[in-house]
């Protein structure tokens, strides 16, 4: 019997083996065939990740459904909030796109439906994105604070990319030839040499880790390895 | 994707080959015992710090290995969670797992049970303790920031790939007093981080966690092979500039090797 550890190991570095070789050899040399199976071996991936949504469902509803007989009368509310929410969705979701053929698809059904994903779950999703706008202004105030030489730094060039990209920065300066252009230009330049090359060199850093940290994964040595006790 | 091709170029594959071989052979260094020098990395010394700070004041800690699927962003995660874990098991502090991704759920429920079992105490994990609060990015985000003011985290380690999201949850643990160390190798979301945690991990720093934190020789060997990789591209740059001062961009003989 192949041990556990050594029977993940091995799925592992053939299913790694099998992606570098088909990035690095050219398709005319394999005709093909390494590409074409990528179609067969994407899904496996795909039918796992289907069996864990099935994992997470069981635990929301343990969680929820222990909150609403057991918990305190906060928690019922968000318990019963939940099964409302969830039951409704499904039972409709499921009625609508996998309904049986000999059962009736009334308008009702497709317009509840349409109403509680494009209605509710995309205009709440668009309600929580528009927040971010509040956390930017808080987040902006403590970062801004100029407390040393680093912060009193980025406050500046903050304040140039700023004024940079509003008309009102050029109207600041344009009591003297040409200086309308001072600031736009400034807050380009800062965008796209400083700006735009660090994030370049953290980029390549990013790349070089990435590459490190699959080899470790590719041949087993990450310690831990997950389902495995550490040494 | 419009004009990248999932095939190496040659010298794409050249250089992937160098930089792995770069690696490969610093752990063969590391695992014969050679003493290898290892960079400071503060973001990650402060990992055992708010771990600690969680024990102090009797609250639990909070962990999210980001909203992206099983990949290796996901796993670099997961091996940091499972250091924090055992600092969670072993000081007696509950760990709450946030998790966003419905794959990578059993993932860190293994990862968190594993933990506690290698400190000797299985019968303190609580697997309802690591929960999967939504399958998308800001109904997830919300269902964490409301755990946060639920619970009320001493700390909060962010560590995987976020996006819009990543400062909300910042900020919320800023607004609950957490001790925050968070870490993403996605570029647009470093800025919201550095803006509203205590200590911001990013780069290759962020792939190197679980090897820095272990002192493992073949692990620390993988970083120093990742700096030699980073050499590498910096040469190639300086080359690239000199070459283009002096040919021009089109003249540039390491331009034609790139296509």
């Amino acid at each position: 019997m192949i041990p556990k550890k050594q029977l993940i190991a091995g799925i592992t570095f053939l299913a790694g083996l099998y992606y570098l070789l088909n990035w690095l050899l050219p398709a005319s040399w394999t005709g093909g065939k390494l590409g074409d199976a990528e179609n067969t071996v994407g899904p496996f991936l795909q039918v796992v990740a289907a069996f864990s949504i099935g994992l997470g469902w069981f635990q929301l509803l343990a969680i929820q459904g222990r909150n609403l007989t057991q918990g305190p009368v906060s928690q019922r509310v968000n318990a019963v909030a939940f099964h409302l929410t969830f039951w409704t969705v499904l039972v409709v979701g499921l009625y609508v796109n996998v309904r049986p053929t000999e059962l009736p698809n009334t308008a009702y059904a497709a317009k509840l439906w349409e109403l509680l994903f494009n209605d509710v779950v995309v205009a709440l999703g668009s309600a929580v994105f528009s927040l971010l706008a509040f956390f930017i202004v808080a987040a902006a105030y403590r970062a801004f604070r100029v407390r040393n030489l680093e912060a009193g730094l980025m406050m500046a060039a903050a304040f140039v990319v700023m004024l940079g990209q509003v008309p009102v920065g050029g109207w600041m300066l344009s009591w003297f030839p040409g200086g309308s252009a001072i600031l736009p230009k400034s807050a380009s330049w800062l965008m796209t040499v400083i700006a735009g090359a660090s994030l370049r060199a953290i980029g390549f850093g990013v790349a070089v880790g990435a590459i490190a940290m699959g080899l470790r994964i590719w041949l087993s040595l990450e310690r831990g390895s997950y389902f495995e006790r550490e040494a | 994707m419009d004009g990248v091709s999932d095939k190496a170029t040659p010298f794409a594959a050249f250089l992937g080959l160098l930089i792995a071989s770069a690696v490969l052979l610093s752990i063969r260094r590391g695992r014969r015992g050679k003493e290898l020098f290892l960079r400071r990395i503060p973001g990650l010394n402060s990992v055992d710090e708010a771990a600690g700070r969680a024990t102090e004041m009797g609250r639990p800690m909070l962990y999210a290995p980001g909203i992206g699927g099983l990949g290796v962003v996901t796993f670099a995660s997961l091996a940091l969670l499972q250091h924090v874990a055992r600092i969670a098991a072993r000081m007696g502090t509950r760990i709450l797992v946030s998790v966003c991704d419905p794959a990578v759920f059993p993932v860190a429920e293994e990862v968190c049970r594993q933990a506690y079992e290698i400190e000797g105490r299985p019968e303190a994990f609580r697997n309802e303790d690591v929960r999967f609060l939504a399958g998308s990015q800001f109904p997830w985000a919300m269902a964490t920031m409301g755990l946060m003011g639920r619970e009320k985290p001493a700390s909060a380690f962010w560590f995987g790939a976020f996006a819009a999201e990543s400062l909300m949850i910042a900020e919320s643990a800023n607004q609950v007093g957490a001790i925050q160390v968070a870490g993403t190798p996605n570029l647009d979301q470093i800025p919201f981080f550095v803006a509203a945690c205590d200590y911001t991990v990013f780069g290759e720093e962020y792939y190197a966690a679980s090897a820095y934190i272990s002192r493992d020789p073949v692990m620390t060997g993988s970083l120093v092979g990742q700096d030699i990789g980073k050499l590498v591209i910096m040469l190639l740059i300086i080359a690239g500039v000199i070459l283009s001062t002096v040919f021009g961009v089109q003249g540039n003989p390491l331009t034609g090797l790139l296509r």
